[in-house]
């Protein structure tokens, strides 16, 4: 077995054995180092796969020293019911269906706060960001009917998840150019200056997919690669795709871009149970 | 050899080497495999779980192009818990080897 496909082998077992994708990222980063930093010290690129082992049992051994916090999954277990109460409680009793039923929020919210010991501060906060955005942006929406531009507020959520990894200068440096196109596009907005300003945007996208932030890999074919991939990937696409069709056929841009929800909404459905799984170590 | 108790014993040593200076995951394996037969499956979870423990801390380094290297260093904690660890297993030893030695009542 060659390094590739060692690394491609170990990846697979990381996520056969459902390890959240962050870790399994970190796992493969630390095991190339240690390849590379072998082969630096004059040992042949065999020798230190043998004694690395066989990717199944490393990723089995990182399976085993994983915790389970049972006390953060039964309170995730048990959010939607007690969500389900306060929106009965307040639709029943005062008649307040909507916007009510944000309190389902507190579901992704607890499943991210009940992981919050195995993150650092500011993944805490990436993870936490699109369920405290879209609920800060829905709230002040419904009640003042103003969806324009308070979306900018979105930008909140790649600017935090680039600062994650602030030692990465292509990370600031994107963070940076998303803060200033945001201003240009409220300046833009503000005083008129072109129809279609959001196509500024296109900025920081086109940047982050030469600098590689931005990935699409439907059609990767690795034989253990996650179900869960690919369904997040075509809901991504297809939900482009739908929003833009709808946009170009019937001009309907909002409130179609709300589609967009579905896609965070996936996420913590699909990944949600790993999070709760994933405590300490792993 | 019980694989827990060697896990505890590879433990003790992971901390005993990173007491001198941080060592990077080929280093710690390549001292650690130089007297005990012990392969990497037993190191990494070893240093990923005395790093979220608060015992080991990572620090990057830039070294050659490639991206930075992460060498692990014990902690405040970890050099605590260490003198904790040592001591028991030197009171352990030493009561295992007056047993084997004969010198029990």
């Amino acid at each position: 077995m060659n390094r590739l496909e060692f690394i491609k082998k170990l990846k697979e077992y990381l996520y056969y054995y459902e390890l959240r994708r962050d870790v399994v990222e970190d796992i493969i980063s630390d095991h190339e180092a240690i390849i590379e930093e072998a082969i630096e010290n004059g040992m042949s690129e065999i020798d230190i796969i043998n004694r690395l082992g066989s990717p199944k049992a490393i990723a089995k051994c990182l399976k085993d020293e994983r915790k389970v916090d049972y006390g953060s999954t039964r309170l995730t277990a048990l959010s939607p019911f007690i969500a389900g109460i306060i929106y009965a409680l307040l639709g029943f009793g005062f008649d307040l269906w909507h916007p009510t039923w944000l309190v389902f929020m507190i579901v992704p919210i607890t499943a991210i706060v009940g992981t919050r010991r195995t993150m650092t501060t500011m993944t805490f906060l990436t993870s936490l960001s699109p369920m405290v955005v879209v609920s800060i942006y829905l709230v002040y929406g419904f009640m003042y009917d103003i969806w324009h531009p308070t979306w900018l507020m979105f930008m909140i959520i790649p600017i935090l998840g680039l600062f994650v990894d602030r030692e990465n200068p292509k990370n600031i440096l994107l963070a940076v150019i998303i803060i200033i196109t945001s201003i240009a596009y409220l300046y833009m907005d503000t005083y008129e200056i072109l129809n279609h300003n959001w196509i500024v945007f296109f900025v920081p996208f086109i940047l982050g997919v030469y600098s590689g932030h931005v990935q699409i890999s439907v059609f990767n074919n690795s034989e253990l690669l996650e179900t869960r991939e690919r369904i997040m990937s075509w809901i991504s696409i297809g939900s482009a795709v739908i929003y833009s069709v709808i946009g170009i056929v019937f001009d309907i841009w909002h409130p179609t871009w709300l589609l967009f929800l579905i896609i965070p909404i996936a996420g913590v459905i699909m990944y949600g149970e790993d999070n709760a799984k994933n405590d300490r170590s792993y | 050899m019980n694989s827990q108790f060697k896990r505890g014993v590879v433990e003790l040593c992971v901390m005993k080497i990173l007491s001198s200076r941080a060592m990077s995951t080929y280093e710690i394996l390549e001292v650690i495999s130089n007297d005990l037969d012990v392969n990497e499956n037993t190191i990494y979870p070893i240093l990923r779980r005395l790093t979220n423990d608060g015992f080991l801390v990572i620090e990057k380094k830039n070294v050659g192009v490639g991206a930075p290297r992460k060498y692990f260093n014990i902690t405040d904690l970890g050099k605590k818990k260490f003198v904790e660890l040592e001591e028991s297993w030197n009171m352990f030893i030493a009561s295992v080897l007056k047993i084997m030695e004969g010198k029990y009542e």
